[in-house]
């Protein structure tokens, strides 16, 4: 269960910072290297992906002394030799490794279903949804609100007429809903944490990110009869539903095949799970475009709903759910450090640069109706009050779902897409920094690590 | 998408083959030898690689460059946690000798046939023939014991003596073979255009410090399996990467960081156990990779495969008359003891492929197709030579 059993020794500084030292230097050689030969050029991809994994490293065990969370840690190294900083990791290089996304991802939500357990979410079944509930109205509507009322009042959006200002007020509404699933379950997973407080915060995590979905939809549609003068198509949210459905019963029978494979079998479950992770990203999309080419309809699988529902199903609804999480465990580390190392260098500072007066704002607003919403579920519920003060901190961090729904939206609607995604990128960036610090800091002090029990 | 594709096809098929060679082997007694060799996986890399159905195409190669990378710098550390001083004093020195003499000759003979033949085979630039001789002697003086392992008269009480003697050798001559290979690096036109020797030996020695450096740091306390593997995985890909970088060889400095790291470091059981857990499994993802080098589209490289092997095999019964003559102590040894050294290791395969990855694909494709063909061959009929050299073990 413990994957990293030294996690709280301090480290000695002389090696670490000789480390650093070496790595220093050959980074700022890196950076003044202009490969010739095509060895050089294979040379300078290996270099930039090794360098990536031990810098991301070193970021882990700083950060850790300063008590903050590793996955900190990964994705501040992964800004530091991003194309942003040094350069190390250039745009380019981070396309090569989407890959690396796509299994991160599929594994995450495979470890997010597989720590679901059955019997306390149903003791908690209330909460989750109240929780959820709220989160939803409130955030959208303060956020939503905050863009409409004082989009014409910031330089960036000063331009936009008012229906596009409230167009992009909705979807920001909804994007700001969103959580980062990977984020909120690495530091649950890197602190070994368990308990109520931890339960309700995967749970709520999860279900959003189901309903951001819907909301999103809604939220596209809303702003296509603003933009475009089109009505809503009922027929959208019945595809929807169908989706969702079709998504969490491919992960069941998923989930069934997986236990299955682990009680007649068993041996090399990482590379099976690999395989399932990557079965799913690239199956669904391919049943999306199939589906399109061929029957001209829109059908959208949801990989990670597939693959939480499948997590949930062999940690629910088998005896191998122990094997199953321990084994994603185990790979847990290299995965994490690929994945946020990426996420950081990702991470578009240009954008927080030019809109960062917006995305401050819609940054404390969506704090703001995060606290409200949990405090109102929590006194509603009974929570204790150490949980309900502390739950906001749980779902501040903001990721990839985001941006890939701002990216639709930006696909859909150019004439405001331009506006849309430097603020959603700019409010992930401020997001994804303090929201797995703010987390560890929550499931610290409701003493649900192993240190504070 | 396909690079991604790529990437898991190579994956399964190593540690699925890994599971099927090396761990539940049912193959029949005559197949075992090409089992356990891993050959097979040499044709699946054919199959795959763009001398056939063209999946491993440039673009997922290149794609897939730290994975190669990772592969070779694995091989290379491996390679170079198995010189561990105190334990290579435990083998006579006689026996070392005999490695180098017979190594040494065999090169010699081989880069000597090479530079004969090729410049009437090939239509190349002058270096490029000196290159090719050299990565063929380097690839060529190296062995392997699985032929041995395999072999029942290996256990043969009256053998002992002389099995003990093929070990020692066919371990031995794995960093020779990579010192002759080096040779190729110093030779490479480019490399002698812009530097002289000196200038590339410091290179090389930077280069080297630097990875052990990092291990050592980053290992000067115990670090969990997880961490271990992070550390061992992004030191082994930056290390290939600045060698690449620097015109250098990343199995050499691989080989080198591994020598040092094993005769320095406190943890290196525990490094050499990671390491060696994943040998298996990297060893077939190299020969996936090298296969995917091969082409068969001449016949040239199958006639030059031929007189690969039966001029590698004049070559090694060469290097072992030269050893049974030529060291007083081992006056015993078998005249043929060469032919109980014919079977490829793996360090010529990662040489062959590190070969493939840093030269031009002008020459580095026929060497390494002609090669190959040398190697089947040799996995087929070498079971039968060892026989006949352990059948005569007792004249010692």
């Amino acid at each position: 269960m413990n994957p990293n059993p030294q996690l709280n020794v301090k480290p000695r500084w002389l090696p670490i910072s000789l480390a650093i030292g070496i790595m220093a230097i050959l980074g700022l050689w890196y950076v003044t290297y202009n490969p010739e030969e095509s060895w050089q050029a294979s040379g300078s991809m290996n270099f930039s992906l090794g360098f990536l994994m031990l810098a991301g490293y070193v970021g882990a065990i700083l950060f850790q002394v300063m008590k903050l969370p590793r996955i900190t840690g990964y994705i501040f190294a992964g800004i530091l030799i991003g194309p942003h900083a040094l350069g190390i990791f250039t745009h380019e290089r981070i396309m090569d490794l989407r890959l690396v996304d796509d299994l991160a991802l599929s594994f995450i939500a495979l470890t997010a279903g597989g720590s679901l357990e059955l019997k306390e979410l149903s003791k908690r079944f209330a909460h989750i949804g109240l929780t959820v509930l709220f989160i939803a109205l409130i955030v959208f509507c303060s956020v939503a609100a905050l863009v409409s009322l004082t989009g014409p009042m910031f330089s960036f959006t000063a331009q936009l007429s008012p229906r596009e200002v409230l167009a992009m007020g909705l979807l920001l509404g909804v994007l700001a809903v969103a959580i980062s699933p990977s984020s909120v379950i690495a530091i649950i997973a890197e602190a070994k944490a368990k308990g109520p407080f931890t339960e309700t915060a995967l749970g709520v995590t999860v279900a959003i990110d189901v309903i951001v979905i819907v909301l999103f939809t809604i939220a596209m549609a809303g702003a296509r009869a603003l933009l475009m003068s089109q009505g809503a198509d009922p027929m959208v949210f019945a595809v929807l539903g169908g989706e969702l459905l079709i998504s969490v019963l491919l992960g069941a029978l998923l989930g069934w095949g997986l236990a299955y494979y682990i009680k007649k079998a068993g041996h090399d479950l990482p590379l099976v799970l690999l395989l399932a992770a990557f079965g799913v990203a690239r199956v669904s999309a391919f049943l999306s475009w199939y589906i399109h080419e061929n029957y001209n309809a829109s059908v959208h699988m949801e990989p990670l709903l597939i693959c939480m529902a499948a997590g949930f199903v062999v940690a629910n609804f088998s005896d191998y759910g122990r094997i199953f999480v321990d084994t994603l465990e185990r790979f847990s580390l290299p995965v994490y450090l690929l994945f946020f190392c990426l996420t950081g260098a990702s991470l578009d500072l240009n954008a927080l640069a030019s809109t960062w007066p917006l995305a401050l704002a819609i940054g404390f607003m969506r704090a703001g109706g995060i606290w409200m919403a949990t405090n109102l579920s929590g006194l509603i519920t009974k929570s204790p009050p150490l949980h309900r003060k502390r739950a906001f901190m749980a779902f501040v961090s903001q990721a990839g779902v985001a941006v890939g729904l701002a990216g639709l939206a930006q696909a859909q609607f150019p004439e405001i897409g331009g506006y849309l995604l430097p603020v959603v990128l700019a409010l992930i960036a401020v997001n994804q920094i303090a929201g797995p610090v703010l987390l560890k800091l929550a499931l610290n002090q409701v003493g649900e690590t192993p240190e504070r029990k | 998408m396909k690079t991604t594709f790529v990437f898991l096809l190579i994956l399964i098929l190593a540690f699925a083959g890994y599971r099927r060679s090396f761990k539940s082997l049912k193959a029949p007694v005559l197949a075992q030898n090409f089992y356990l060799t891993g050959i097979e996986y040499l044709f699946f890399g054919f199959l795959i690689g763009p001398g056939f159905l063209n999946i491993l195409d440039a673009e997922s190669q290149k794609g897939l460059a730290p994975l190669c990378a990772l592969v070779l710098g694995w091989v290379g550390l491996l390679s170079g946690f198995q010189f561990e001083i105190p334990k290579l004093r435990r083998a006579p020195n006689s026996h070392l000798g005999a490695a180098a003499v017979a190594c040494g000759l065999t090169a010699l003979l081989m880069m000597l046939g090479a530079w004969l033949v090729l410049p009437r085979v090939l239509d190349l630039p002058d270096a490029a023939y000196v290159l090719s001789g050299v990565a063929i002697a380097a690839a060529a003086c190296n062995t392997a014991q699985v032929n041995l392992a395999l072999s029942p008269l290996a256990r043969a009480p009256r053998n002992r003596a002389l099995v003990n003697l093929i070990q020692v050798m066919s371990s031995a001559d794995g960093a020779l073979a990579l010192g002759v290979f080096s040779a190729a690096y110093l030779l490479r036109p480019d490399s002698a255009a812009h530097m002289h020797f000196g200038w590339l030996a410091l290179k090389a020695v930077a280069c080297i410090a630097c990875q052990t450096l990092l291990f050592l740091l980053f290992l000067n306390r115990r670090r969990s399996q997880e961490e271990l593997t992070v550390v061992l995985m992004g030191g082994v890909i930056l290390g290939s990467g600045v060698a690449s970088m620097l015109d250098l060889s990343p199995l050499v400095v691989n080989f080198a960081t591994g020598l040092l790291l094993v005769n320095i470091t406190r943890e290196k059981e525990r490094l050499y156990g990671m390491i060696a857990a994943l040998e298996k499994p990297a060893y077939l993802v190299l020969l996936i990779f090298l296969g995917s080098v091969w082409h068969m589209d001449s016949f040239l490289y199958f006639f030059g495969g031929l007189m690969y092997f039966a001029w590698r095999i004049l070559a090694k019964i060469a290097g072992g008359v030269a050893v049974a003559h030529g060291i007083p102590s081992l006056k015993g040894a078998p005249s043929d003891l060469g032919l109980g050294l014919l079977d490829h290791g793996g360090m010529a395969m990662a040489i062959l492929l590190d070969f493939s990855m840093s030269f031009p694909q002008s020459y580095a494709v026929p060497v390494v197709s002609t090669i190959l063909v040398g190697v089947v061959l040799n996995e087929l009929l070498g079971p039968a030579f060892i026989q006949l050299v352990l059948q005569g073990g007792g004249r010692e």
